[in-house]
């Protein structure tokens, strides 16, 4: 195990190397440079020169890569080359919470909704549910994240009834499904059922405070937690970006959960558990869920990693001050050379490291992998 | 309602109707659908929705049990009705040049044109114009056009260099593994939309551009996979057998392990052209594909939802184009990776 | 346009605290110091809330007011002027504002940063300006110039407290481009300055301005990317103020008859720049009649239709016609078979046709409009469209053959953009342009007495500018803000900038 350990973490150095070196290469082809950024459209020719070589751009790129290098190593990202004064490194830290925040955000919003529909889709393989959640995942998929960002916009802001009555009467419908199987049990005088009561009133009492106190979210912006407005601002503001990348990670991880699940549940212990009379909850969530959530604990962590990478889309729409719009519009479009090669190279980071931290615990999880057979 | 059961319950309670209800379900459908879109000019935007969207789902649903009812047994409708829609777009994408459309292509033929216009199904402009006058039933079968060739060159790309990386990782394993890994891995840290941007910033935006810059953000996955197949077929009998009878490792590898891995690959295929056509809509939406006026389901929505209020038909005509090709060639890809990727194949 | 509020309401006793401002800006400004700045649509009201203005623009009267100073005194012939500063004025540290400040503040102007002052201040004798007493100067002009208001009105009367003008910090950065708080004499302080974050800047009410209490407490600076969901916000009174600078938005504001206006119109707002001959470009652009072929080929009725949602000013005229300096000369309508046989012309001279052409993408439609105008007379045009950096970057450099681009000729500022755009001298001539007469008649407007005269030397600028075709104009641009019914007392100046020390809300 520690020997994976170290030998993921070795993995890293390279990784890094090659990811920052093609990031400056990149930034090469990009046309235009900082200086007109930093001097506008008026000023003299000279000037532009001077800002130039000022920034070191007229280096060979190998030599400005070693320079920058010797200086990530040590931790010093560097100051941004079209506001001077301003380090990279703090820019990356007010940005990044941003981004993180939307990323797990949504991460935890699509975990809500895919572990139950995707149990019971799986439990209930080949019934209409199951069918249209099949449909209904691969709507989601089919649709283009700022499209989506586009009608959750005109929705949730401009349209704030539909979301709110809908989501009410979704929430009263699970209820009543719930509250009724409890009463057919009661009736039929089967075993447990308790748990199913427990549920329904939760979720009609979810259902009331959709229907009374639903929120009225803002088209753009965003509220930092340590704000003056605190917590409730900051959701308020993070919400609809959040589901809008939720979406399609709602569909990916319901689809994965149930094709687990799916062989999961023709396993032999299961069937003797229900053999025995043991209530369908509890063979759901307790016997086969465990086993089955590998892929999708996998696929969630790396989804985290690609995630961070992949928010310009939600923070343009929702104008979130986050490492997307810092990199691309604050970096690349004005170019803004320090601040994209500190960026990707934070995010690069991140997605490396996770998907260690993912692959030891798989490991760690499944003795079958520990052990080399698969 | 019994759940569990060996080799899992399909809702048993469910039989073979014995009326015509579905047939009835399917006229009303269509009849919904043509009074929510077409007979309703005024401006009731929700209700028309509504209109059509239950009509579309009774349509389906009729459909279903139809079929059910003719056959005998039940019809995986949506399997045969997204085949359907791909082989109409794909042969309209493939003649697209002999077919009867109006400009769609060149802002400077259509100066006579009205200037986005409603869609008006029997005009010579069934699907309305663009702020152009280009005509948009020609612009989203061009379109089609291009988000195929654009898509399936990436695919294409990606599964020859990346078939072929992983199935050398895959059998020669050591250090080719290794490094293939390293190589694998820092391909997948580049943030992908950012590596996207920052390249179509820097590059012309053509076909063959674009197929190239999505080509390389699947190929590590293509890789993986074909290691992951290779890695599983290089132990089976037939492989050592052949091995042992001093076969040279090309010769394995392109008689014995190819044809195992291909099929996997290209059934993932189809799910991954669904994606690439989703993705190069988002390059559009940040000015990055082909720019106007060729039309790209992608750029034709961005150049739409600037004035969404006013033109909302140049934002949901390609939009809704795009979303039921997308939507076809998923189910049309899960139901191949059913059928042969070995893997899913227990279901 | 709706009038502008008169500057003498008051609207508090002292500042209400708790009180919010929110304005959507155009760009937001990576530095505050008025050297670094570009100033107008780029940080001008941001700069001016924190170092005031000497003189104003009233747009209600076409005049220069003073503001921050007293007076403004001419000589007879408008080579020497006299300023005088009001009693009393102080930073924001405490520090007297005198005469000479005023001196120096053009003085550093000169130095190297983003402001392009430095072109007018060039005009100013400045060795011979003298200092009368602590509150008045008397600047020498080398050449006659009516309306010299118009510089202290821009960043050369945004007086910096030199005794932080020019304090660095240890990597030799300004330290007034991110805290200028003490350098300024103007109603606000900088509590935050974050670029990239969202609100950009944050304001805090001075107690101590000239001008009597500011009655709002807080200003937030907020940067939104496209004009849509700019209005949409203020819709949802998440904005206050928006600025707005697409057409077919400014109309949809208009029409919901909310909102009350600030706009500004630029004649010459878009442009199809040619080069004239300079750099690297395709030899028939410095050909007057290939010039006059795109000329004719450009129809702004079609442009607007298809790029601007039918919603654009049209306009080919160098001075539009909605302008109060119109003189009556209007532009060249487009006829498109006489572009088409100008361009048969140049084609039997040898010319095959093909030119370069460079646009930015902030509206995907305008190229494609452009282009399909010009290859329906003949031409093949080979289109690169760049953000828009680059497409001032590839003008810049003089590498170009056509290039969208906008002059941005608004009544208050005319001797500067005129002055720099087509003076044969000024080093922000990008496209080589050159005519003795034009320089003639330009100095003839900088010494016009007079609206009279003034309109009459643009007359002659206009003619010229018809019979030279230097560039195609093909719409004249409106922009400014679109203020709610919640504020009053916003007092709008030159190019957009708006005065927010008489600002308060209506309860």
């Amino acid at each position: 195990m520690i020997r994976t350990f170290l030998h993921k973490l070795l993995q890293l150095v390279p990784v890094l190397l090659i990811v920052s070196f093609l990031t400056l290469a990149l930034l090469e082809l990009v046309p235009g440079d900082p200086s007109i950024s930093i001097l506008g459209a008026d000023a003299p020719a000279a000037e532009y020169e001077r800002v130039r070589e000022q920034l070191g751009l007229d280096q060979p790129l190998l030599e400005r890569y070693g320079n920058w290098l010797s200086d990530a190593v040590s931790g010093d990202l560097g100051d941004s080359a079209v506001r001077p004064g301003v380090s990279v490194w703090s820019l990356i830290a007010s940005r990044l919470p941003v981004t993180l925040q939307i990323t797990v955000m949504a991460l935890g919003l699509a975990l809500l909704v895919s572990i139950p529909v995707g149990v019971a889709a799986a439990a209930r393989v080949g019934s209409r549910f199951d069918r249209g959640v099949g449909t209904v995942t691969s709507g989601l998929i089919s649709i283009p994240q700022f499209v989506a960002g586009l009608l959750i916009v005109q929705l949730f802001v401009f349209n704030p009834d539909v979301p709110r009555i809908g989501t009410a009467v979704l929430l009263w419908f699970v209820a009543l499904t719930l509250l009724v199987n409890w009463c057919r049990r009661f009736v039929s005088d089967r075993e447990g059922g308790a748990g199913s009561v427990f549920v329904g009133c939760l979720v009609l009492g979810l259902g009331l405070l959709a229907f009374f106190w639903w929120p009225s979210f803002p088209r753009q912006g965003f509220s930092r937690l340590t704000g003056d407005d605190g917590l409730a601002e900051n959701l308020r503001t993070t919400f609809l970006p959040a589901l809008t990348v939720a979406m399609s990670e709602i569909a990916v991880f319901t689809r994965l959960l149930r094709s687990d699940m799916i062989s999961t549940l023709q396993e032999d212990y299961i069937l003797a558990a229900n053999a025995q009379g043991k209530p369908l909850w509890r063979i759901l969530f307790r016997d086969a869920l465990r086993p089955s959530s590998f892929s999708l604990m996998t696929v969630a962590g790396v989804s985290l990693g690609r995630l961070i990478g992949g928010t310009v889309i939600v923070e343009t729409i929702f104008n979130l001050p986050g490492m997307g719009r810092l990199i691309i519009q604050e970096g690349v479009i004005v170019n803004d050379f320090p601040i994209v090669q500190g960026g990707v190279l934070v995010i690069a980071l991140f997605y490396v490291v996770l998907n260690a931290l993912v692959d030891i615990s798989y490991a760690a999880l499944d003795p079958r992998i520990r052990r080399g057979v698969v | 309602m019994p759940l569990l059961t060996r080799g899992f319950a399909v809702a048993s309670s469910e039989k073979r109707p014995n009326t015509w209800l579905g047939a009835l379900l399917f006229v009303l459908g269509a009849l919904s659908v043509w009074v929510g879109s077409d007979l309703l000019e005024r401006e009731g935007g929700l209700l028309r929705i509504g209109l059509v969207s239950m009509g579309l789902g009774a349509i389906y649903v009729g459909l279903d049990r139809t079929m059910w009812r003719i056959r005998g047994h039940r019809v995986a409708v949506d399997f045969w009705l997204s085949v359907a829609w791909l082989a109409v777009i794909g042969l309209a994408a493939v003649f697209a040049d002999w077919l009867p459309f109006a400009e769609s292509r060149d802002a400077s033929k259509s100066f006579s044109a009205p200037v986005a216009s409603r869609p008006d199904l029997f005009s010579s402009h069934p699907l309305g114009t663009d702020t152009f006058g280009l005509d948009l039933l020609g612009g989203v079968v061009y379109g089609a056009r291009l988000s195929l060739q654009i898509s399936f060159g990436a695919v294409i790309i990606g599964l020859v260099l990346g078939g072929m990386l992983g199935m050398l990782a895959g059998y020669f394993r050591g250090v080719t593994d290794e490094v293939l890994g390293v190589l694998t891995n820092s391909m997948l840290a580049i943030p992908p939309l950012i590596f996207l941007i920052a390249l179509m910033v820097a590059i012309e935006p053509s076909v063959l551009n674009l197929s190239i810059a999505l080509a390389f953000l699947g190929i590590p996955t293509y890789v993986r996979l074909a290691r992951a197949n290779t890695l599983v077929f290089r132990q089976k009998e037939f492989v050592v057998a052949a091995k042992s009878t001093g076969a040279r490792h090309g010769r394995v590898l392109i008689r014995e392990i190819l044809p195992n891995v291909l099929l996997p690959l290209v059934s993932y295929a189809f799910i991954v052209v669904a994606v690439l056509i989703v993705a190069e809509g988002s390059l559009s939406f940040l000015g990055l594909s082909i720019p106007r006026p060729e039309p790209t389901w992608g750029n034709m929505i961005s150049a739409g939802a600037n004035d969404l209020r006013r033109t909302p038909h140049l934002v949901f005509v390609p939009g809704i184009v795009m979303f039921i090709t997308v939507f076809a060639l998923n189910r049309v890809g899960d139901h191949a990776r059913q059928k042969w990727d070995p893997r899913e194949s227990r279901v | 346009m709706a009038p502008a509020e008169p500057e003498a309401a008051e609207g508090c006793e002292s500042t209400v605290a708790g009180s919010e401002l929110n304005i959507g800006v155009y760009v937001p400004t990576g530095s505050l110091d008025p050297l670094r700045t570009s100033g107008a649509l780029v940080g001008g009201t941001d700069i001016a809330a924190i170092y005031d203005v000497l003189m104003r623009w009233d747009e209600a009267s076409g005049e220069w007011v003073p503001h921050l100073a007293e007076s403004l005194e001419s000589n007879s012939d408008y080579t020497e002027w006299t300023l005088t500063l009001r009693e009393g004025v102080t930073y924001a540290n405490g520090d007297p504002m005198l005469a000479e400040h005023v001196l120096a503040n053009m003085n550093r102007l000169l130095g190297p940063g983003a402001n392009a002052s430095r072109g007018l201040i060039a005009r100013v004798d400045l060795e011979n300006s003298t200092v009368v007493d602590d509150r008045t100067v008397t600047f020498k002009l080398f050449s006659p110039w009516v309306e010299f208001a118009y510089l202290l009105g821009d960043a050369a009367g945004m007086v910096v407290n030199p005794s932080l003008g020019d304090a660095k910090d240890a990597s030799d950065v300004s330290l007034i481009s991110t805290d200028p708080n003490g350098a300024g004499a103007g109603p606000y302080l900088v509590d935050k300055f974050a670029p990239g974050e969202s609100p950009y800047l944050v304001l805090k009410a001075r107690d101590d301005y000239w001008g009597g209490p500011v009655c709002i407490e807080t200003v937030n600076m907020v940067y939104i990317t496209s004009d849509q969901p700019k209005l949409e916000a203020l819709d949802l009174g998440e904005l206050d103020l928006a600025f707005l600078r697409t057409a077919n938005v400014i109309a949809d504001a208009r029409s919901s008859g909310q909102y009350s206006e600030a706009f500004f119109l630029q004649s010459a707002g878009e442009v199809i720049l040619i080069n004239n001959g300079v750099g690297t470009h395709t030899p028939v652009t410095a050909d007057k009649r290939f010039r006059q072929a795109v000329n004719l080929a450009i129809d702004s009725s079609v442009i607007s239709e298809r790029a601007f949602g039918g919603e654009l000013l049209e306009s080919k005229a160098f001075i539009d016609e909605r302008s109060t300096y119109y003189s009556g000369v209007a532009g060249t309508s487009a006829d498109p078979d006489a572009a088409r046989a100008l361009v048969d012309e140049l084609k039997a001279e040898g010319w095959d046709g093909s030119i370069r052409f460079n646009c930015r993408d902030t509206n995907a439609n305008l190229p494609v409009a452009i282009v399909a105008s010009l290859e329906a007379v003949g031409m093949t045009v080979e289109a690169t469209i760049t953000d828009q950096n680059s497409s001032i970057g590839a003008v810049i450099q003089k590498d170009f053959d056509m290039a969208c681009w906008g002059w941005n000729i608004s009544d208050s500022a005319l001797y500067r953009q005129i002055g720099f755009n087509f003076r044969s001298d000024s080093p922000s001539n990008r496209i080589g342009y050159g005519n003795p007469d034009m320089d003639a008649a330009i100095d003839e407007m900088f010494a016009a007495p007079d609206r009279e005269a003034r309109t009459n030397a643009i007359a002659k600028m206009s003619e010229i500018f018809n019979e030279d075709v230097p560039s195609v104009i093909y719409a004249a641009v409106e922009e400014g803000y679109a203020i709610s019914d919640r504020v009053a007392g916003i007092v709008p100046t030159q190019q957009t900038v708006l005065l927010l020390g008489d600002a308060y809300l209506v309860s």
